[in-house]
């Protein structure tokens, strides 16, 4: 799993704005709660099979903008059930200098994968591997426009009869926010996800158990199997002009904690792995890791400490 | 995987506030359209309810407890909760299944906020009964500063319900000045009739008789002679309201959740905010804004010379008063919460400022409901039902069909009663001496309606429940009835206010007796042993009831409590007591839905009934919302 992707402070909680250009949405569930970091809080249209454009400004709204670096985009806790086309699904991105990806059908169906209905559904869009760094500057993204069309199916699945019951469009959170791709990714065989509930009940003096059902979410949790050090701690670099950090471990656990989500796809090399494993969630421990071993680094084949960590992220809802 | 819910309408209503277990949102095809509830109720908050009822033969009151939802706060965003005005603000908790709407929810609860409290990272909202709005005076009127007699300043005004004996109104004008009489006060509107006026012993000549020594008027009636004793009348009180008496079907509004929209004339210039409202005879609800000097009149017009009970609900009074009027007298609206108010009409109902100076308040909704004084009976239904609007329920919140269709209330609520007073009584004081006289309990269920219920004989009931190993959570325990209350003695026909032996100096010393008496009729429960001996044959532990104090009733009529308790005192020819236990159902709203009064069956061989028995009436619900368990008490035999 040397393709794992994380990413952490998302553009879109800490300073978007939203303006709907196309389209409504319902008052009591306007667009703007694409901005909190509860995936339960919807933005709903306000009816099914309109044409809907909304515009997450993550550029500061004045002149000059600032633009910030994106390499992952997710639409999170959707309830999209059709198949999107070039003509009914677009996700535009604009950088400060001007430049606008407009993407010719969106890069893979995949990602839309059939909401098994029970859990939330999210498309997780990694940007950064799939966009050439000469279209768009993907280091200063100020927009993200999302184009949706009249034809696209939006509703609820039954997850066993596969039946659709339309409903209008529902997006629980928007995400623009830089990714990391550690070098060895994480650990195969220390890999594992599952479903937890916080389950309770009542057993008769008969021994009968009289359930009560609570909200199901994901968990996954994981190793990265070596992490060089500079992947762990990261080293000042100078991105023009400005002096900025790679991402790193130690970056990561000092935003997220416990208390900011983050974004964790265990690999993006399968658009149905990314679908059905990738998870937004919380760290459920405070982070740590420990020096494992030393090792050549492959960048600098010079020797130097490597390090193991433990990633274990409860899905937020 | 139910979403639990929470909807409290606070500020007088104004302002709408939703939470829930996990964030959620009504359909665009719901009443209310797409509505959001967000997630903030933590996941440990689990709040508590529990009803126990009581009678006057367990010596026990009822009490309603609710516990607290805590509202996540970590962010602050909820902090300006704490500047709203939130205390008795409706509430409803309600939970939600998968694939539920907002139209077809299961509702836990109505209630009332008590208050929130905050600290740093959480905000707890205190929740309370309906039955908290009973606490408020049953007589919030009290006389002016300029009453001629000084006593009475700053007294409440009398207050008769029902047939009443030897009740004492208040002297309002002892000089005999304007016009040449003495003016009586006996209610806070007009008596619907006086059937005699006593001065000690001797009873004064009526308006119809010659020379009058006595006529009606405003609120009571006047003398034209100065009485030598302490005047008493026997009378029968006014505005005593039920469906019946309302007219047709007694509907005047659809029993909606909250009003329908309906108008009103501003007639004046002034900052009113009038938005709602329909008309008299049927209903018109107004949530006025920001009245300042206007005047508001209702547009439809009343039938002139009817009377109509006017209930007006004031969200906020920082300064002044209003006046309401019918087109005769004006009556002084100048304290929050609600009120009621008789008024005979001429014209249309007018609000308008009684200050002459700016009037800062706000009235969140006026119903007028027209009535028959020719239909009054005065039952306990209907004082029940005239203590619980005074209270400030309105019609949909009381389910008098719940009462009429109970085995035993059926009958006995409609025994003749009477109740005076000229102290500061409560709603519910009166609610539990009206219950007492039947032997009975009245509680505010979870679904916000008033329900009523009384001691039966369980066995002879059909269970809506049974309990055994299959769902019983607890093992079961019990605790013996003592019926400290019982007696074999019942008392009815009260004299409101008893003579002394001084004050009856004109009539005879076997004449006075029954004028000194606290009630006229004491029965007694007997029955023939057979052997020339008479005594009610209680079960052992209840042999001190004979010769007890008597049971204190409301009643009129000495018939009424003799039946009343000759029931009564057969139940307890075996020994009683209550079993509790914890019973589990399928979900939550299951285990809400038990209420008192439902007959249980307790599996035999587990409690040691004997066959044939083994049933018995709730008494007390104590569970919380959000689990599927509840603990019971029944009240049954002990074996």
């Amino acid at each position: 799993m040397s393709n794992a992707v994380l990413s952490w402070a998302n553009w879109c909680f800490q300073r978007g704005t939203m303006s709907v250009t196309l389209g409504s949405f319902e008052a009591a569930a306007p667009a703007s709660n694409m901005l909190t970091p509860r995936t339960g809080e919807l933005a709903i249209a306000t009816s099914p099979g309109q044409t809907l454009q909304w515009v997450c400004d993550i550029g500061g709204g004045g002149s000059p903008q600032y633009g910030r670096p994106v390499g992952l985009i997710a639409l999170l806790n959707h309830n999209i059930v059709g198949t999107p086309t070039a003509s009914n699904f677009e996700i535009y991105l604009e950088d400060e200098f001007g430049n606008v990806y407009l993407p010719s059908g969106f890069p893979s169906n995949e990602l839309f994968v059939t909401p098994a209905g029970e859990f939330q559904s999210h498309l997780f869009w990694d940007v950064a591997n799939s966009i050439a760094a000469s279209v768009v500057d993907l280091r200063k993204i100020v927009k993200i426009t999302v184009n949706i069309g009249p034809s696209l199916a939006t509703g609820r699945i039954d997850p066993y009869s596969g039946d659709i019951t339309p409903e209008p469009l529902k997006i629980g959170g928007m995400w623009a926010a830089p990714s990391w791709r550690p070098t060895h990714g994480l650990r195969f065989d220390g890999f594992a996800q599952g479903i937890s509930e916080v389950a309770r009940g009542a057993r008769s003096i008969g021994g009968q158990f009289y359930p009560l059902p609570e909200p199901r979410y994901r968990r996954m949790s994981a190793e990265f199997t070596f992490l060089h050090e500079r992947e762990v701690y990261s080293v000042p670099e100078t991105q023009l002009g400005q002096r900025v950090r790679p991402m790193s471990l130690q970056q990561m656990a000092s935003w997220c904690a416990r208390s900011r989500p983050l974004i964790v796809l265990p690999t993006d090399t399968d658009p149905n792995l990314i679908y059905t494993q990738g998870i937004y969630g919380y760290l459920e421990q405070d982070p740590t890791w420990a020096i494992r071993d030393a090792a050549y680094d492959d960048v600098t084949s010079e020797k130097e400490r490597g390090y193991t960590a433990t990633l274990n992220v409860s899905e937020a809802l | 995987m139910s979403v639990f819910g929470i909807t409290m309408r606070l500020d007088g209503g104004f302002t709408v506030v939703r939470f829930s277990s996990q964030t959620w949102y009504s359909d665009p095809s719901d009443s209310i359209g797409v509505q959001e509830w967000i997630g903030r109720i933590s996941a440990g908050s689990d709040p508590t309810f529990g009803v126990r009822v009581g009678c006057v033969v367990w010596g026990t009151d009822t009490v309603s407890s609710f516990g607290s939802v805590e509202l996540v706060n970590t962010d602050d965003e909820l902090s300006w909760l704490m500047g709203v005005s939130a205390q008795d603000a409706e509430c409803e908790i309600f939970l939600v299944a998968d694939g539920e709407t907002w139209d077809t929810r299961t509702v836990l609860a109505r209630c009332l906020v008590d208050r929130f409290e905050r600290d740093e990272d959480s905000i707890q909202v205190f929740l309370k009964s309906k039955a908290a709005r009973l606490e408020a005076a049953l007589q919030p009127q009290t006389f002016p500063d300029t009453t001629p007699n000084e006593q009475l300043r700053g007294a409440p005004f009398p207050l008769m319900i029902g047939r009443v004996f030897q009740a004492e109104p208040a002297l309002v004008d002892p000089t005999q000045s304007s016009p040449p009489a003495l003016i009586y006060q006996a209610h806070d509107t007009d008596v619907i009739q006086i059937d005699q006026v006593w001065s000690g012993g001797s009873e004064m000549f009526g308006p119809f008789e010659s020379p009058p020594q006595w006529d009606y008027a405003s609120r009571g009636f006047v003398t034209y002679i100065d009485p030598a004793a302490r005047v008493t009348i026997n009378a029968y009180g006014a505005c005593i309201i039920s469906p019946d008496q309302l007219g047709g079907s007694g509907q005047f509004f659809a029993p909606a959740e909250w009003p329908i929209s309906a108008q009103w004339t501003v007639t004046a210039t002034g900052s009113a905010t009038v938005t709602e409202s329909s008309g008299i005879g049927a209903t018109f609800f107004a949530p006025i804004g920001e009245l300042g000097n206007p005047e508001i009149i209702s547009d439809n017009p009343p039938v002139n010379g009817t009377w109509y009970l006017v209930q007006v609900k004031v969200a906020r009074l920082l300064s002044g008063s209003w006046l309401l009027d019918m087109g005769g007298e004006e009556v002084v609206i100048d304290r929050e919460g609600e009120s009621f108010y008789v008024l005979q009409a001429s014209a249309p109902v007018r609000i308008r400022n009684g200050t002459g100076a700016q009037l800062d308040g706000t009235i969140a909704y006026v119903y007028a409901y027209p009535f028959d004084l020719g239909n009054l009976t005065p039952g306990v239904t209907q004082m029940l039902y005239h203590a619980l609007l005074r209270g400030g329920f309105t019609e949909h919140e009381i389910d008098v069909t719940q009462w009429t269709a109970h085995p035993v209330l059926s009958t006995s609520l409609t025994y003749e009663c009477g109740y005076y007073t000229r102290q500061s009584a409560t709603a519910m004081q009166l609610i539990r001496e009206a219950m007492a006289s039947v032997t009975g309990w009245m509680y505010v269920a979870l679904d916000g309606t008033v329900r009523a219920g009384t001691i039966l004989d369980p066995d002879t009931q059909t269970a809506t429940l049974t309990v055994d190993r299959v769902n019983l959570v607890t093992y079961p325990r019990f605790s013996p009835d003592f019926a400290p209350g019982l007696s074999d003695t019942w008392a009815a026909r009260r004299n409101w206010s008893p003579y002394q032996e001084s004050e009856l100096a004109g009539i005879t010393y076997t004449d006075q007796q029954p004028f000194m008496a606290d009630y006229r009729d004491k029965r007694r429960i007997m029955v023939s042993t057979g052997d020339g001996d008479f005594g009610f044959p209680f079960a052992r532990p209840y042999r001190r009831a004979v010769g007890a104090p008597p049971v204190r009733t409301l009643l009129t009529e000495g018939d009424d409590a003799q039946a009343e308790g000759q029931r009564v005192c057969d139940l307890y020819l075996k020994e009683r007591g209550f079993w509790t236990f914890s019973v589990a159902f399928s979900d939550p709203s299951a285990a809400a839905s038990v209420q008192p009064g439902d007959i249980v069956q307790m599996d035999p061989d587990l409690f040691g009934f004997t066959t044939g028995a083994g049933k018995g009436i709730v008494v007390e619900v104590q569970g919380s919302f959000r689990r599927n368990v509840v603990q019971l008490t029944v009240w049954t035999s002990s074996t």
